[in-house]
């Protein structure tokens, strides 16, 4: 009896170990989440991208930066939303293209 | 013309003389032709069935009796004017002058009616050639005119309008002036009315200089007005010098009165001066309130175009926003304190019943149309959710086109600007809206929650959106457009709870842990939106431990949410059981569902969020006066904290 409930501690203590592991193995390598992260680190570029972009169409008076919506896939960006005239349209396809990295731009705006 | 002037008179004293010759002889005779003259060029019938007597003098007095007059065919009622006899003196001195003056003229119960066909052809127009316009300077001068027991009736059915009046002359209390009297009572447009009106001598109606008394009580279901002046000129509408007064359930009542469109509002009560001046009606120290806002100011309203135009300079020391609810379909607060009419509080129950939030009730666009209006209102403090310390705008409307700019709001030390521009004349109704938030702070939201001051929050950002339709449901379901925001300091789940409009506590619990509140640090939320569907692209959160973020929709064309907020730990040390939010269901009434709970999460890098757009939108938390520094910049140093910590991880 003493040696089973001896095994039983020690089978207690593996997990025990394991859990702790898994754990602190989290703290060093961002892993693993148990549910899907809402920001996945391989989309992070594109993302910092597409917001470099939006940062610059908010800064340009001229935009309603809040209605050009943003997107970028592989250093190119998709532009679309809405402004109200086909000069910010072209105005905000050419601010887009200045941002650096940005290889290409895809400008899908529609003018009001 | 003299010349002309004498034959004239020569003649007329001739047809007089004629006239009383035959009388002498026989009377009935006269009466006969005088009734066949009038018979003959008006196309009806006018019969006299008693006697005519004469009483003769210097100023004879001539009765007639059983005066009938013969209503258009169409009508039921067989005349359209009884009078059980007519009094009159000529003064035979003066007509031998050239004037006609009666100075005696009394009705005795005049019986008239004045109706409208289901056509709309009003009874009382006759096919006379209107060849008299050049003598109506010369009409007979009449000094006195007394009625007694006189009786209207004024019948539009197609409009649903039946009025049914008694007037009547009488001598005047003090000096001896004949005053009229008119009690009415009835229907307009199917509301019961009943008017009131005590008026100076009807005679004194053609007088042009001494200014005629008037006092008018009108009321029509709970709405009552109260005029009380001079006229100086009453035919003419000149001279008007009137103070009203006047109260009622809903300003939109009016409409049918006063032939203006108007707005459904709460209960109102207004008073002010009123005076017309060359088509211009004035309305000057109007004073009044509606709901719980007060107005005071001058309006003009210029008629005789196509559409009037309405000039107005309001001012108000506190505009209760829920107020003009209304307008866009949505039932005036109706708590403790409140004001609102019962049909509005009949409406708000019905609207905390539906499943749906949104106003679906059409806005009356169509109204903007029949006006045209310059209208400033400015409002020293304003009720609403947010402390509101002033409110100015301008509201333009040009042949049915609105723009509403300035319609800026300030807050403290910050402001939300926006400009609004609709055109009716498109269906649906297509409308713009842009607005900047500048450093505002949600203070008042969060004092309800009896945090201390000092947490509140500040947030900054702008939106353009386009919108397309007749009701704020059907604008919302075709918005496009979107909203950037930046925010600092306030607690995110008191916040959520505000934004969810209910407590969420355990949801709440999972996702924040048991601390007491989660103050932001920084937060920056990117709304897309197209066709009614506002995507979440970019929401975060940033906390003292924890960064959130969000995804998801909000649908606003089946006000559905599906939203996930996602904890993200900083560091690993405050790991507790967080586990994201799932944010699913109506507007009216969200489901708030913890997600599986993370066995084990890893820290959470900073250097997944650019920093850039937050950097770019931070102006709109600063406040624009640098002079002004005090404690709020600790609050939006918040953020730069932030956006250095991001730059910092981008490194």
């Amino acid at each position: 009896m003493s040696h089973n409930a001896l095994r039983n501690i020690r089978m207690m203590s593996y997990l025990l170990i394991l859990c702790a592991l898994s754990g602190c193995a989290g703290l060093f390598s961002h892993e693993p989440f148990t549910h899907e992260p809402l920001i996945k680190k391989e989309d992070q570029e594109d993302l910092t991208l597409a917001m470099q972009v939006k940062a610059k169409l908010i800064e340009t008076k001229e935009l309603s930066a809040a209605a050009i919506h943003v997107e970028a896939s592989n250093e190119v960006v998709i532009l679309s939303g809405f402004v109200e005239t086909e000069s910010q349209r072209q105005l905000a396809g050419s601010v887009a293209k200045k941002v650096p990295n940005v290889k290409q731009v895809d400008n899908k705006i529609k003018v009001k | 013309m003299a010349i002309i002037k004498w034959i004239g008179i020569a003649l007329l004293t001739l047809v007089i003389l004629v006239v009383l010759l035959l009388a002498l002889m026989s009377s009935n005779w006269v009466r006969d032709i005088a009734a066949q003259q009038i018979s003959e060029r008006t196309g009806r019938k006018l019969t006299i069935n008693g006697d005519l007597s004469i009483n003769w003098s210097l100023t004879p007095h001539i009765r007639f009796e059983q005066i009938q007059f013969e209503n258009a065919a169409w009508s039921k009622q067989p005349n359209m004017l009884e009078l059980a006899a007519l009094d009159l003196s000529i003064d035979l001195i003066e007509l031998i002058h050239g004037r006609v003056i009666l100075p005696e003229i009394i009705l005795t119960k005049p019986n008239i009616i004045l109706e409208k066909s289901p056509n709309g052809e009003p009874n009382w127009e006759l096919p006379i050639e209107k060849d008299e316009t050049k003598e109506r300077a010369e009409l007979p001068i009449i000094e006195r005119l007394q009625i007694e027991g006189g009786r209207l009736a004024y019948r539009d059915l197609s409009a649903n309008t039946e009025i049914n009046a008694n007037f009547e002359t009488a001598k005047g209390q003090a000096d001896g002036e004949d005053a009229t009297h008119l009690h009415a009572k009835g229907k307009l447009k199917g509301n019961p009315l009943a008017i009131n009106l005590t008026a100076g001598p009807l005679v004194a109606l053609r007088e042009a200089k001494a200014p005629y008394p008037l006092t008018l009580d009108f009321q029509t279901g709970d709405t009552a007005i109260r005029v009380k002046g001079t006229v100086t000129e009453p035919l003419q509408l000149k001279g008007v010098d009137l103070q009203f007064a006047m109260k009622g359930p809903d300003p939109e009542q009016l409409s049918d009165i006063t032939g203006l469109p108007m707005p459904s509002l709460p209960p109102y009560q207004f008073k002010g001066h009123l005076s017309f001046h060359e088509n211009t009606l004035q309305i000057k120290k109007l004073n009044g309130h509606v709901g719980d806002s007060d107005m005071a100011g001058n309006v003009n309203v210029k008629i005789g175009e196509r559409q009037p135009f309405i000039k107005a300079n309001l001012t108000s020391k506190k505009i209760d926003l829920n107020d003009f609810g209304p307008i866009i379909g949505l039932a005036p607060g109706t708590g403790p304190g409140e004001t609102a009419s019962a049909e509005q509080k009949e409406q708000a129950k019905e609207q905390a019943a539906s499943p749906y939030v949104l106003p679906k009730k059409s806005i009356k666009f169509d109204d903007l149309q029949k006006i045209n209006a310059d209208i400033t209102l400015q409002s020293k403090h304003v009720k609403s959710k947010l402390p509101v310390d002033k409110l100015s705008t301008r509201a333009v409307i040009k042949n049915g086109h609105l723009i509403l700019n300035p319609l800026t709001f300030k807050i403290a030390t910050g402001s939300i600007q926006s400009h609004l521009e609709l055109d009716t004349r498109t269906k649906p109704v297509k409308s713009k809206l842009e607005t900047k938030i500048h450093h505002v702070r949600l203070n008042e939201i969060l004092r309800r929650f009896k945090i201390a001051e000092e947490s509140a929050g500040i947030i900054g950002g702008e939106a353009t959106f386009w919108f397309k339709g007749d009701s704020v449901a059907e604008m919302l379901a075709s918005a496009d457009g979107g909203l950037l925001m930046l925010m600092t300091g306030g607690q995110l789940d008191h916040l959520l709870v505000e934004l969810g409009g209910l407590d969420v506590g355990e949801a709440l619990v999972a996702l924040f842990g048991k601390k007491d509140s989660t103050e932001i640090n920084c937060a920056f939320v990117d709304l897309p939106t197209t066709g009614g569907i506002m995507k979440i692209g970019n929401f975060v959160i940033d906390t003292e431990d924890t960064v959130f973020f969000s995804k998801g929709t909000i649908d606003f064309k089946k006000e559905q949410l599906d939203l996930v907020i996602d904890p993200n730990p900083k560091d690993l040390s405050v790991f507790s059981a967080r586990a994201p939010l799932y944010i699913k269901g109506s507007f009216k009434e969200p489901d708030f569902t913890p997600g599986a709970r993370a066995i084990a999460r890893g820290a959470f890098s900073l250097a997944l969020i650019p920093a850039a757009p937050i950097v770019s939108l931070y102006a709109f938390i600063q406040e624009k006066e640098k002079e002004q520094k005090g404690n709020n910049n600790q609050q939006s140093d918040r953020c730069s904290r932030f956006i250095d910590t991001l730059k910092e991880a981008h490194k």
